[in-house]
């Protein structure tokens, strides 16, 4: 034991920590904590942690209840409760309260505690948010190849050529698999994929099966084709958002988890993988997996970061919603930094006037409530005509904030 | 994982009290360390705290074989493991310990008839048994308690990758199912689960320090 180093237990601690020591390890480890008072904490303070989280639920949310056993919180709620009441009371009696903004005026504003929401309502006494890749109402995005029913086969990679005629290769990859008119196509000479015979550019497009001019190429029947990694990547993304459209949320995420997997190891860009991270953020929040949500958008945004020829259109809306996310469990330094903090420019207006109507809601959250009406006005000005759902957030947001002067 | 005192809490199960010098002559640096963390509790005689810690654990069944096997410096080569892993047994300890020295201070404060304001106290006294001794399931249920507190405190402060590491693997998950459902490599999941632990523990062992100074 004399020879017992900080790194010797530091290392061992790790071990430790993550369940892989032995009992004659643990029993060594436990004798040598003993040296030192400080090691012996260090043990038992990562024992705790350790069998805090195999032996008590894991909390799914930040622990709200546990902020109810403070008693300025709970007397600050039952204010909030207390005023709620005072002011419903109050809009019976009125004859004459039906605009939101006079709703909103209504509350006196020493009780009104601003909490960003996502649901928009006519009148809607909370500060709405808008973030495109976080609006459950909005229908599944539109997939390019139907899956409509459950037994609709996975996306393949590799095929073969089952017919050439007239100049023509049949192979028998199709949409499913990724494949587009102008796809390209590797051709194989067999199963082991390192004899090219050359490529193959699709020109008729069907669901399983695709053709293609042979040209001057010597292609035979049974030769092995391969999708690129990129196209068989959308393939993947297809099926889950397949998945979603039929309502099988746990089965789309399980299939956009899967994809993100694959691509980790493929010859994708970096915006095809955030492509699947942002897949997966949406389907998480629609399953009301916020922390999940918040996660995968990180990593799409990562993944944006690191892609020099970026979409600042991509990159803006991700950091959106992950402010939008950031906000709605109170978060508003991240949201801060996220909005703020060197953001791209987007060339879309909507995204511009999203990014303006969530800093209305930062500032309203913050009581800033004369910052919040310009960034409201902003957003509001550049909001194209032809978006009303959007335009209805911010002008009930606008409305809210002027009756709250 | 968690202690399972309660399945071998009867009466029928207990070992004899034991002669103090059986406990303190084979296990002289855990007592040393026991009653330094006593000392920090509060308490006013911290060795004494730390002898009755012992002293309790060694009447539970399971935690007198833990205590032996990974305590004892003159442990049998090749010995079977005990039930109890290090890590439920430091947890018990812990508990008892805590248990122990907010007794002492409750009756120096009954003995004192001061009324004194427990319920400052982080552990406070709602949290404990009747005075009289407690049995294994009523130091398991304190023991539950404890952890229930600590993930209250401590989880939320966890950067959201560990959080969500920590939920899936809490929910019975391996490695690589985490790593599928995360979109990450299962040796990201590996460092993720060990920098959390690691957190968590960091703030347990700040909740540790506080515990005396309140």
């Amino acid at each position: 034991m004399s020879e017992i180093t900080q790194s010797w237990f530091d290392e061992k601690l790790a071990r430790f920590a993550r369940g892989e020591v032995s009992p004659d390890e643990a029993h060594e480890l436990a004798q040598a904590s003993l040296e030192s008072h400080a090691w012996f904490e260090d043990l038992t303070a990562t024992a705790l942690a350790k069998t805090a989280v195999s032996s008590v639920p894991v909390p799914t949310a930040p622990l709200r209840h546990a902020r109810w056993r403070s008693p300025f919180l709970l007397a600050t709620a039952a204010a909030i409760v207390i005023g709620i009441f005072v002011v419903n009371y109050a809009m019976r009696v009125s004859s004459k309260q039906r605009d939101s903004a006079r709703i909103a005026s209504l509350q006196p504003p020493s009780m009104y505690r601003p909490s960003p929401t996502l649901a928009f309502a006519p009148g809607s006494a909370q500060p709405v948010l808008l973030a495109e890749g976080l609006q459950l109402a909005t229908p599944a995005r539109t997939t390019q190849v139907f899956r409509g029913n459950q037994s609709s086969r996975s996306p393949r990679q590799t095929g073969a050529i089952i017919l050439v005629e007239d100049g023509q290769a049949t192979i028998n990859l199709g949409s499913v698999d990724g494949l587009a008119k102008g796809s390209e196509v590797e051709v194989y000479r067999d199963n082991t994929l390192k004899h090219p015979a050359g490529t193959l550019l699709v020109g008729t497009l069907f669901r399983e099966q695709a053709r293609a001019d042979v040209g001057p190429k010597d292609l035979k029947v049974k030769y092995v084709v391969q999708v690129t990694d990129g196209d068989h990547l959308q393939a993947l993304i297809q099926q889950a958002t397949a998945s979603e459209a039929r309502g099988d949320l746990t089965e789309a995420r399980r299939a956009a988890a899967s994809a993100i997997k694959w691509a980790n190891n493929a010859t994708v860009t970096t915006s095809q993988k955030a492509s699947a991270a942002e897949l997966l953020a949406r389907l998480d929040f629609t399953a009301k997996d916020l922390a999940g949500a918040e996660m995968h958008y990180r990593a799409a945004l990562d993944f944006l970061s690191a892609d020099q020829h970026v979409s600042q259109n991509d990159l803006a809306e991700v950091q959106n919603d992950l402010a939008a996310l950031a906000m709605l469990r109170g978060d508003y330094n991240s949201a801060d930094k996220l909005l703020r903090g060197n953001p791209p420019i987007p060339a879309k207006p909507n995204l511009r006037a999203e990014r303006l109507n969530n800093l209305g809601v930062l500032a309203e959250t913050r009581g800033d409530r004369t910052q919040a009406e310009s960034f409201y006005t902003q957003a509001l000005a550049i909001l194209p005509q032809d978006l009303p759902n959007e335009r209805r957030v911010a002008e009930a947001n606008l409305a809210r904030v002027k009756g709250l002067h | 994982m968690q202690p399972q005192a309660a399945s071998n809490s009867g009466p029928g199960e207990l070992e004899p009290a034991p002669v103090q010098h059986q406990i303190s002559g084979g296990y002289r640096h855990l007592l040393t360390a026991l009653a330094s963390r006593a000392h920090r509790f509060g308490s006013r005689d911290p060795e004494a705290a730390a002898q009755e810690a012992l002293t309790r654990s060694w009447e539970n069944t399971k935690s007198k074989a833990a205590l032996e096997f990974y305590f004892r410096n003159d442990v049998a080569p090749h010995a079977a493991p005990p039930a109890w892993s290090l890590d439920q047994l430091l947890a018990w300890l812990h508990v008892v310990l805590r248990y122990v020295v907010s007794e002492e201070r409750g009756r120096v404060a009954y003995r004192m008839e001061v009324s004194l304001d427990r319920h400052s106290e982080a552990w406070n006294e709602r949290s404990l048994p009747e005075p009289s001794d407690p049995g294994a399931n009523q130091l398991h249920q304190l023991l539950q308690r404890e952890l229930e507190s600590i993930l209250s405190e401590c989880f939320p402060k966890l950067d959201s990758e560990y959080q969500a590491v920590l939920r899936l693997r809490g929910a019975g998950m391996k490695y690589d199912e985490i790593a599928v459902r995360l979109g990450q490599k299962e040796n990201t999941v590996a460092t993720w689960l060990s920098r959390a632990i690691r957190d968590l523990a960091g703030c347990i062992k700040r909740r540790m320090q506080r515990i005396g100074k309140k």
